[in-house]
């Protein structure tokens, strides 16, 4: 056979040959029902590649899908290129090596996504041993027999999600403004928002609790507002913007991030000097620097341990050590990821009243937590934030804590967030309706 | 936890902060701190132990031979290779986190890594000095005296220290990449592999392989090694040891008369035989040619003779000393490399080659984690 018609093969069945041809148009023909049956554009099987990748948006499995499309491109890559470069010629042992490492990627992948799309069509997963080495005559089956049904479709997720508040929060003299129109990242050719329409003033002196289910934005939101991760925001602090200024208020915002980011193997009195001399001014004086790594030490009950090493710590020592070397610097805003994680109720507590206390000297704190409502009495806000249905991050409510158990109509923080979590997630799935709401707080 | 909270000392987070020279100097102290109370010192004993397997194996034939010389320096420029990547293949990508905190907080990457070489260099001269130490003490037949200095070890510890540097910055740049401890120990062999198959030293190469090869570390290492001990001035013992070793094949073969007159007609053959004196003080192409002229052998013409002698009866025949050096010789002539050439301009090349490895590594890999932001979480 010519080898352009080979090549044309390929591209089109995604393989040569007689058996290529006919196990390409199977694998095309049952794509197309099964596209029909879960929302996606029937036509998307004709297309190579794009089949692999809209397929795994069938099993809802996107990011399996994107590494599928890949794989399948780079064999295919390899395949055609086999046609045009001699055997003799060493470029060859690299297209064989392409289209190996492409290969074994791609059945790896296709077993994940085969095995994803089983549960979508909620069968026996024993039909993935036909599956696998079949695919073209299983997705005729799945594709064509009224009898199976997906569970859900694509279509389901592209709801429609709750409207945009057009809202602005005024800058204040002190205080922490966030403007965050939008943060978003592009993957795999889209995309997409990560955090949408978030706008809120913070008092000096709050201590305010960020709130949300899994994958709501929490994490995303406070790099925003540090300044870490950029969103298309105006983020002020005491009447200065963040992201214009980020080198030199990167000191005046401390983050304690969930995990203990300390080197284990230094001791805790080094570790805290080291923090004071990468956070304080060139200008501050050495004793006085000396001075202020004690006090912090004395202050976060840390000078019984100064001279341990860090990885013999235990976890609340730990986390308080790690809150140490952000204090070290007295930042106005205090943004702290989990920091109760790890630590029993008693631990927790203590450190969320040392949080407090820092609060009432005037600082900002914002505090994620999983567990809020054995430290709830100890805040002053919170904020709430919540998928909507483009799994963007969405504020769903900021103000007292006594607000929120009104707006939410629940008592318990923890209820809050079951009701605005998504019900595959265990939730009620009421977020969109309480974004909607709270943007028609915002609007009033 | 205590109920203090008020603050005596009077701070603020605002103001000019500490620059890249200043920070370097903060983590070198932390590096160096970390050095004693990490396990980043246990790199020193490893290093002495490596030392000692490979000069048990090279410290009879390193510089005496140059099939020694050749094995040595490629065993000593993978130890060094094997020594710098697992100095710091897991330095950055296992406090990745910790980067990441400190970056947020004004950390500078390159101090971080300026610090981290200065670091690097310290053990990796450490390792150095270990190693030469061992092969010393092992009986290591170095040089007399040295060639780019005028003291052997230094000019070889150069060598063995800019291998070893090199390499650490190639585990630094493989660290800075690699997302977890785990990916980096992985991409590990893989690196380690390429540098044993393409150093050249060992395989021959194909052809078309040679600009790989000139991408790899332990090409330049294995090249001033063997460039120090003189490589081509050396013998070559391989031919000689496998001749030896036939002594006792037996060589069946079924001559005819005018095989022989074309051999004792043959311009390479008498040049050769000329070298061979008999115990009259003829030499050998005399004796050929009194063969010849005398026509002894026209009245054996058209008749074949089955040869059938031992190789030993050979060598012991034309003289065995003789075979040797000549074997050796030739070997040498043929075994001559241009690339171990006993110059210092060859030396010093390769010094170059190795430094630029270094710093070309060191831009890479700050260059990679200057996009530590850009992590997924």
């Amino acid at each position: 056979m010519p080898q352009i018609v080979n090549v044309f093969l390929i591209l089109i069945f995604g393989g040569g040959g007689v058996t290529g041809v006919i196990s390409g148009i199977l694998l095309s023909f049952g794509l197309w029902g099964i596209f029909k049956k879960c929302g996606v554009k029937p036509w998307h099987a004709l297309i190579p590649c794009m089949k692999y990748y809209d397929m795994a948006l069938c099993a809802a499995r996107e990011p399996e899908g994107r590494v599928l499309f890949t794989a399948n491109a780079l064999t295919m890559l390899g395949n055609i290129s086999s046609y045009f470069i001699p055997e003799s010629s060493r470029l060859s042992v690299l297209s064989m090596a392409v289209e190996t490492i492409g290969y074994i990627i791609y059945l790896i992948f296709l077993l994940r996504v085969l095995a994803a799309l089983i549960k979508t069509f909620d069968v026996r997963k024993r039909w993935l041993i036909l599956a696998f080495p079949l695919t073209g005559i299983f997705t005729v089956i799945f594709g064509w027999n009224k009898k199976y049904q997906p569970k859900w479709k694509v279509t389901d997720y592209q709801e429609q999600a709750a409207s945009l508040s057009g809202a602005n929060a005024k800058v204040m003299d002190k205080g922490l403004t966030v403007n965050i129109e939008d943060r978003s990242v592009t993957e795999f050719f889209k995309k997409k928002y990560l955090l949408r329409d978030i706008h809120m003033y913070i008092r000096p002196g709050s201590m305010v609790l960020l709130l949300g289910g899994s994958g709501a934005g929490k994490t995303t939101y406070l790099n925003a507002v540090n300044g870490y991760e950029r969103a298309n925001a105006k983020i002020v602090l005491n009447n200065k913007n963040v992201y214009e200024n980020y080198r030199k208020m990167q000191y005046d915002i401390g983050f304690v991030p969930q995990q203990d980011l300390m080197r284990g193997a230094d001791t805790v009195q080094a570790t805290l000097t080291d923090a004071a001399l990468l956070r304080l001014p060139m200008d501050f004086p050495a004793a006085l620097r000396k001075e202020r790594v004690t006090e912090v030490m004395k202050i976060f009950g840390l000078e019984p341990v100064a001279g341990s090493m860090v990885s013999k710590l235990s976890g609340g020592q730990r986390k308080r050590l790690s809150i140490a070397m952000e204090f070290i610097s007295n930042p106005s805003l205090f943004i702290l990821d989990e920091p109760d994680s790890g630590l029993d109720g008693v631990m927790a507590r203590e450190l969320f009243e040392q949080l407090r206390k820092i609060a009432d000297q005037g600082k900002i704190i914002i505090v994620i937590t999983h567990t809020p409502d054995r430290v709830i009495d100890l805040f002053d806000d919170v904020i709430v934030l919540a998928k909507d249905a483009n799994r963007t991050g969405r504020l769903a409510f900021y103000g007292s804590i006594d607000e929120a158990r009104t707006f939410f109509g629940k008592q318990r923080m923890e209820e809050i967030v079951m009701t605005i979590n998504r019900k595959e997630e265990g939730g009620e799935g009421r977020a969109d309706e309480f974004i909607e709401k709270y943007t028609e707080v915002q609007n009033a | 936890m205590p109920e203090q909270m008020e603050q005596s000392v009077e701070v603020s987070g605002i103001g000019r902060h500490r620059g890249r020279i200043a920070q370097i100097r903060i983590y070198l102290v932390k590096f160096f701190r970390m050095f004693i109370y990490q396990n980043d010192w246990k790199v020193l004993p490893m290093a002495a132990a490596i030392g000692v397997i490979v000069a048990m194996v090279t410290r009879t034939n390193m510089f005496v031979t140059m099939e020694g010389t050749l094995v040595g320096s490629f065993a000593i420029t993978l130890a060094c290779v094997w020594n710098g990547c697992f100095n710091s293949i897991q330095v950055v990508c296992r406090e990745r986190g910790i980067i990441k905190r400190e970056h947020r907080s004004g950390m500078h990457i390159s101090s971080y890594m300026t610090a981290h070489v200065i670091y690097q260099a310290f053990l990796c001269f450490l390792q150095t000095v270990l190693l030469m130490f061992v092969c010393v003490k092992a009986g290591v037949k170095f040089p007399e005296k040295g060639f780019i200095t005028n003291w052997i070890y230094l000019d070889f510890g150069i060598s063995v220290f800019l291998v070893t540097f090199a390499s650490d910055m190639m585990g630094l740049f493989v660290s800075c990449i690699a997302r977890t401890t785990t990916a980096a120990m992985t991409i590990m062999p893989l690196l380690l592999v390429f540098q044993l198959i393409f150093s050249g030293g060992m395989l021959a190469l194909p052809q078309w392989t040679l600009s790989v090869s000139g991408a790899t570390i332990s090409r330049y290492g294995i090249r001033s090694m063997a460039s120090l001990g003189d490589f081509n001035e050396l013998p070559a013992v391989s031919g000689w040891n496998t001749l030896s070793k036939m002594r006792n094949a037996e060589i069946d073969h079924t001559l005819t008369v005018d095989d022989v007159v074309k051999v004792l007609e043959n311009d390479t053959v008498r040049s050769r035989l000329s070298e061979i004196k008999t115990k009259d003080g003829l030499t050998m192409d005399q004796v050929a040619d009194s063969i010849l002229e005398t026509g002894m052998l026209q009245q054996f013409e058209g008749g074949e003779y089955d040869l059938h002698i031992r190789l030993g009866d050979v060598l012991d025949a034309i003289g065995e000393d003789r075979v040797k050096s000549y074997v050796t010789e030739a070997s040498r002539i043929t075994g001559h490399n241009a690339a171990y050439e006993h110059t210092a301009e060859n030396i010093t090349r390769c010094w170059l080659i190795l430094i630029a490895f270094a710093v070309g590594f060191v831009t890479l890999a700050t260059i990679s984690l200057e996009f530590i932001d850009k992590d997924k979480r």
